[in-house]
């Protein structure tokens, strides 16, 4: 019995020190734009959810397609419709870790570079990626700031004759994490 | 002659009807193609739900299965009603109402549209309510839970 209940409160205790090393948010912004012949296209999710492991480095995003809100509801029909195939691709994620994680400082607050390498999922496809950032620690929260480039060829989105969308797709994202408690 | 002109003009005001009524077909379309292109997206408040659930169930339906949940939910205007557990205002202009899920782990994330104020709108937690939004996925994940999002949401009324 005794080793039963020590067996526990170790599990307990891991998975506690496990938890506090993670930093979240389920409120991420991801916001995007494209040059277009017709007319630019914007389009910004507020629901994306983010988790960063400060220990690893680990690194996890995931994004509701159909959580992107445009100004004009046709946009937004066309891009789950025509563009991104939101029904059949739900969700993109993006998996891969900081890989400079040891030069941040994640108990001083500062603005840090940070460097993300991984593989990005899109319309079903998935490609590896790299990308530069910042991230800004702020009384125990941490800020993630980025500005990436995606290509549509490259995930195989299909681009409209009439309204021709530039290929590349300037990726901005927002988030707060708070810690996991 | 005279039978000639009157021929004449008889076609002249056939022609001018037709390019009379062209011209009406073509303005119509275009300005129907014209407030399409530039239709916002109008506020859910008016909009009847495609479905009526409850958090409960729409959460073990995604719980359950995921993909048949998608082609049963996604997209879709859906009315919850359930037991308010949270506000969370990540941002100055984002609200989420978080909605009890099917069990302790699991919940039904209800971001408010930008007509939202929750400083006029009084929302108690503990108490039941009903909210309209769109169906825009589900999450899940070992430490961070269950949730079934929600986007545009508008409160319908409180349960009495």
């Amino acid at each position: 019995m005794k080793c039963v209940l020590i067996c526990i409160s170790i599990l307990l205790i891991a998975n506690l020190a496990k938890a506090q090393n993670k930093f979240f948010t389920k409120s991420g912004k991801i916001a995007f734009y494209s040059k277009a012949k017709l007319e630019d296209i914007e389009a910004v999710n507020k629901t994306a959810v983010a988790i960063l492991d400060i220990q690893t480095g680990e690194i996890q995003f995931s994004v509701p397609m159909k959580g992107f809100e445009f100004r004009k509801a046709l946009m937004q029909e066309h891009f789950n419709e025509n563009y991104i195939e939101s029904d059949k691709y739900p969700k993109s994620d993006f998996k891969g870790s900081i890989i400079n994680n040891s030069e941040i400082d994640f108990k001083k607050n500062g603005t840090y570079t940070a460097k993300a390498r991984g593989k990005l999922t899109i319309h079903g496809v998935t490609n590896d990626i790299e990308a530069e950032g910042k991230i800004i620690v702020s009384d125990a929260k941490l800020t993630l700031n980025t500005v990436f480039n995606v290509s549509v060829q490259e995930y195989k989105i299909k681009n409209d004759k009439i309204n021709n969308i530039s290929d590349n797709i300037k990726v901005t994202v927002d988030c707060l994490l708070d810690p996991l408690p | 002659m005279l039978d000639r002109s009157w021929r004449a003009k008889r076609l002249s005001m056939k022609k001018s009807r037709i390019v009379l009524i062209v011209s009406l077909i073509l303005l119509t379309g275009i300005l129907y193609v014209y407030r399409e292109y530039n239709r916002g997206n109008k506020t859910l408040s008016e909009v009847e739900p495609a479905v009526k659930i409850s958090a409960h169930e729409l959460s073990a339906s995604f719980a359950q299965s995921d993909s048949l949940a998608n082609l049963k939910f996604l997209g879709k205007i859906i009315e919850i009603e359930g037991i308010v557990k949270n506000i969370e205002m990540p941002d100055s202009n984002i609200s989420v109402i978080v909605v009890s899920g099917n069990n302790e782990m699991s919940s039904v994330r209800c971001t408010m549209d930008s007509s939202f104020n929750n400083k006029s709108i009084q929302i108690d937690i503990g108490s039941p309510y009903t909210i309209k939004g769109i169906c825009t996925g589900y999450n899940t994940d070992e430490l961070l839970g269950s949730d079934v999002l929600m986007n545009r949401c508008v409160m319908v009324n409180r349960k009495q």
